[in-house]
């Protein structure tokens, strides 16, 4: 009898234990939200993009050749997200998005805005939708 | 004769007259300034800056691999400098420099303070040092 109380008393701690650990543990950290790209250009097109911290950090370059025409295709690494180690918040972060010749020379570049920004660092949007124009005209949205 | 003279003389002054203002008009525009970097640890070294333009642009990648032991070594292109195009003075330009291994990762990263990115807006200083330490560390100031 009291081995059994014993058996369950420690089950039951186990239990407890780890239930009040997992609630101690900070909340999950923002993930770097995926890319999807569309290509509205005659050509195949090579797209980067890169994150600044303001006064703290540059992301490294990531990068994704799209062929002409291709609608919705998701580039193999998101956009790299900063997060305040702190708080576990994202930070001020402003994303550059670019297209580049094969000589890597920029051809055309546009700054996702701060509503975008927004409703990427508080996860209401899920994915960075970028569609390059015919002219090369880059048009970023979240959704 | 005389009238030859006085013809000639007005022209003389219209020539100086003109010049003048034409100088006057003129702003000296910041130019990009050159980068010279110090590699003090025990390998080559590969080295990237860019420059930011606050929710506006930013630059293309520049980069010089450095030999171990080299000091002063002047890159082939120096600072990208954005100049605002209404008023030709600098914007506030935010300057990050990296140390990045074989396959493009960032090994160390130095995110430029006002105490560098001031003097060069300014024009006080003249270049960009880079010092990579033993340790991989990096170190800007200007001259």
């Amino acid at each position: 009898m009291p081995l059994r109380f014993l058996f369950g008393f420690f089950i039951a701690l186990a239990f407890a234990t780890n239930s009040t650990f997992g609630a101690l543990q900070p909340p999950p950290a923002p993930t770097d939200p995926p890319i999807y790209i569309s290509n509205q250009s005659a050509a195949p097109v090579k797209v980067v993009w890169q994150t600044v911290w303001p006064h703290k950090a540059l992301s490294p370059q990531r990068e994704a050749t799209v062929p002409a025409g291709a609608a919705d295709l998701k580039a193999e690494r998101g956009v790299f997200w900063y997060v305040n180690p702190a708080s576990g918040k994202a930070v001020d972060n402003m994303v550059f998005v670019s297209v580049v010749g094969t000589d890597g020379k920029q051809l055309s570049q546009s700054v996702l805005d701060e509503a975008i920004a927004d409703s990427l660092a508080v996860a209401e949007a899920k994915a960075l939708h970028v569609t390059v124009g015919a002219d090369l005209a880059i048009e970023l949205s979240a959704k | 004769m005389l009238l030859r003279s006085i013809f000639l003389g007005f022209l003389a002054a219209v020539a100086c007259a003109a010049t003048a203002a034409n100088g006057m008009r003129q702003v000296v525009a910041p130019v990009d300034p050159p980068v010279y970097i110090t590699n003090q640890s025990a390998g080559p070294v590969k080295v990237m800056w860019q420059t930011v333009w606050p929710h506006k642009a930013l630059s293309p990648q520049r980069e010089a691999t450095v030999p171990a032991g080299a000091a002063d070594l002047k890159a082939r292109r120096g600072v990208i400098w954005y100049v605002h195009p209404g008023s030709g003075k600098a914007v506030e330009n935010m300057l990050f420099v990296s140390i990045v291994d074989a396959n493009g990762r960032q090994i160390a990263q130095k995110a430029a303070d006002e105490a560098v990115t001031g003097p060069l807006a300014a024009l006080e200083a003249k270049a960009l040092h880079i010092t990579v330490g033993a340790g991989l560390a990096i170190k800007l100031s200007t001259k």
